[in-house]
């Protein structure tokens, strides 16, 4: 789950970390009234969960009617992020100093990551290129409190911290493990952490992710979240509990699992063709075939379907049932049934025959043939 | 984490996985009993039920605990069975928050308990016997052989296992390890596991995008003195998408399969492109080797 910065902030300040002041702007106008209010502003596109490169989607504005002119080239612009619906106007806040800090779940280290560099923002990865050590890293065991002195000790070590006031960093850390665990983050960052003439640390720009497993124990949280961006077909799958994107080419696809998905749609790709569609109907394959299959037969550039079923726990049998119906009715969109595994000789002798319906026994011969089905047999609708 | 017969198994939330318990006795393994923490659920399957494994452990040794409790309530299973002293923990439980997993793994990595999961279907070895969720009764499936397999994703694995008997090649042992992002075995340490099993002759790694197991798995490829197959899925999938499988994710350019290929290119390993080449390209590999040594190790 992906937050605005507005959502994240709020908790940051909840827990002591200094933030500037700003409010969320849907319109120009409204990114006036904000910026006549605070007087030097930043006007921000709002990305959720996207690393912020350099000053991608960021105005600074030293009135108001600058900050209203970077709010109107910035408000519904397209991204490759998205289109822009949201912007921060934020206090512009002068930094002598930008520092990185993140907590983050390591999984290879199996364990929660403090992580510091002295060059935060847009430096930041120019200092890694040259020396990865720059990057400070201190391993957290979950069970315990936040020990501080661990912590203190490798600031210490840290290069480029000369002047810097490593207590106050420290406590910025521990205020942000604090952020880390309570929300159940897979990643919390303050980058860049700005450091101010007076000595103040200030969270100019940061980033959380929260672990969607979680959303359980966390229903307040959940609901400040950013949708995942989703086309209507998409949303669609979404409430069926089914997982679909949408790809554009002209091959549909589903399959029950979602390695045996992915691996159906690489096959496709090497055999020269073009997935429209990853949909993946769940491994023990208990979801309803037909709604699965209406959501591939509702995207307008598919042209073939492969349907690839491995039958273990449920067999394929019993998959298959209702495929041949669902099918009626339309035989401009042929379907291929890849059906192996348990059940697969009675899978195949009730799809065989059907109008509209090719068997095959292998992903190979299956994706070759919905490939060639796609080329010819189909009329464009 | 090999299962191997005589084996004795505890399970944690019997009424969630009665059908794979049920099987398991079936197909010989010694479930000893269920631990049930917080109920007075009857017994199943006329299985002896204990309130901690701390019980379990009183009257005999436990080897494998395996938990199909529901992930809220995972963490105290683990705990449990951690701290009451079993030898190795499966839990095939998916979507359990992350957080409970750190918090776990640290309480297992004291205790040199080694776990596998959380969403792992378990390990299977041919002939012998399985712990978790799989379907052991497809003995088509599931013929003895010297092919380890390890595998990311469920439905890969089952393929590959498919694949692998049928063209006489056989499985020595299947491990799953689990969808979770975080895991406890992790895909280096099941192939080492793998080479130090006895029927073993080659190893084949089922992948896919997302995360760093693959990448992470070289170094360990490249000591190998057996032959270890790769084939990882998920080419061009759109970058944020979680894709079925919790930990199928590319994020900030990292967890895509150019990165994966490209990390283990130098160690060896046989990339396959397409998965129907696997069988032929391990058992060339077998061939070849036993023509001669490799020219590594």
């Amino acid at each position: 789950m992906n937050f605005e910065e507005p959502a994240i902030k709020q908790r940051l300040k909840e827990l002591g970390i200094l933030v500037p002041e700003g409010e969320v702007a849907t319109h120009p106008l409204e990114a006036v009234r904000i910026a006549r209010r605070l007087g030097r502003s930043v006007v921000k596109a709002q990305f959720a969960g996207i690393r912020r490169r350099t000053f991608e989607g960021i105005g600074f504005a030293p009135d108001a009617e600058t900050a209203g002119r970077h709010a109107a080239r910035l408000c519904g612009l397209e991204t490759p992020h998205g289109r822009v619906e949201r912007l921060l106007v934020e206090k512009w806040v002068e930094s002598k100093r930008e520092l990185y800090l993140a907590i983050a779940t390591c999984p290879t280290r199996q364990t929660a990551m403090l992580m510091f560099c002295a060059a935060g923002g847009r430096a930041l990865e120019g200092a890694l290129r040259e020396d990865g050590a720059a990057m400070l890293r201190i391993p957290i065991d979950i069970r315990m409190p936040f020990d501080r002195l661990p912590v203190l000790r490798g600031l210490a070590r840290t290069k480029g911290v000369a002047g810097l006031d490593l207590e106050a960093i420290a406590d910025t850390l521990h205020r942000l493990y604090q952020a880390y665990f309570e929300n159940d983050c897979e990643l919390i960052e303050i980058d860049p952490l700005g450091v101010t003439a007076e000595g103040d640390l200030v969270a100019l720009n940061c980033r959380m992710r929260v672990d969607p497993a979680a959303a359980f124990r966390k229903p307040g949280l959940t609901l400040k979240a950013v949708p995942q961006s989703r086309t209507p077909l998409e949303r669609r799958a979404h409430q069926l509990g089914l997982d679909f994107i949408e790809l554009g080419g002209s091959i549909g696809l589903m399959a029950n699992g979602s390695g045996l998905a992915l691996a159906t749609m690489d096959m496709i790709r090497q055999q020269g063709g073009e997935p429209a569609n990853f949909l993946d109907i769940g491994f023990d394959g208990r979801s309803d075939p037909r709604s699965a299959l209406d959501l591939v037969k509702a995207q307008a550039n598919v042209r073939s379907i492969v349907c690839n079923l491995f039958g273990t726990v449920t067999g394929a049998d019993r998959m298959v049932q209702g495929l041949a119906a669902a099918m009626a009715g339309d035989r401009m969109r042929p379907l291929v049934a890849i059906v192996q595994g348990r059940g697969e000789v009675a899978a195949a002798h009730s799809l065989r025959g059907q109008p509209g319906i090719h068997v095959c026994d292998t992903i190979e011969a299956g994706v070759e043939r919905a490939i060639a089905l796609a080329g010819s047999e189909a009329t464009p609708l | 984490m090999i299962y191997e017969r005589g084996h004795r198994v505890a399970v944690y939330g019997l009424q969630h996985g009665e059908a794979h318990v049920r099987l398991m006795v079936e197909r010989g393994v010694d479930v000893a009993g269920a631990v049930e923490l917080a109920s007075y659920e009857r017994a199943r399957l006329g299985l002896p039920v204990w309130h901690s494994m701390r019980e379990a452990t009183a009257q005999g040794p436990v080897d494998f605990a395996i938990i199909y409790a529901p992930a809220p309530a995972v963490r105290s299973a683990a705990l449990d069975a951690i701290e009451g002293g079993a030898r190795r923990l499966v839990i095939v439980t998916s979507r359990v928050p992350q957080h409970d997993v750190l918090h776990l793994l640290a309480a297992a990595h004291e205790c040199k308990v080694e776990v596998l999961g959380p969403g792992s279907p378990g390990v299977l070895v041919p002939g012998v016997g399985f712990v978790g969720a799989l379907p052991a009764d497809m003995e088509a499936m599931f013929k003895p052989g010297v092919v380890a397999v390890v595998s990311r994703s469920l439905s890969l694995g089952m393929l590959a296992c498919q694949l692998l008997s049928g063209s006489g090649l056989g499985i020595s042992v299947f491990i799953g390890l689990g969808d979770n992002p975080v895991l406890g075995l992790s895909l280096a340490r099941a192939i080492e596991t793998c080479e130090s099993h006895e029927a073993t002759l080659a190893i084949a790694c089922l992948g896919i995008v997302g995360g760093a197991q693959e990448e992470n798995a070289a170094a360990t490829i490249t000591r190998m003195r057996m032959p270890v197959a790769v084939y990882i899925a998920g080419n061009k999938v759109p970058e944020e998408r979680r894709i079925g499988h919790l930990g199928a994710i590319v994020r900030d350019g990292l967890g895509g399969i150019a990165r994966k290929r490209a990390a283990l290119k130098p160690s060896g390993a046989l990339l396959v492109d397409r998965l129907g080449d696997l069988p032929e390209i391990l058992e060339r590999a077998l061939s070849s080797q036993s023509r001669g040594p490799r020219r590594r190790g």
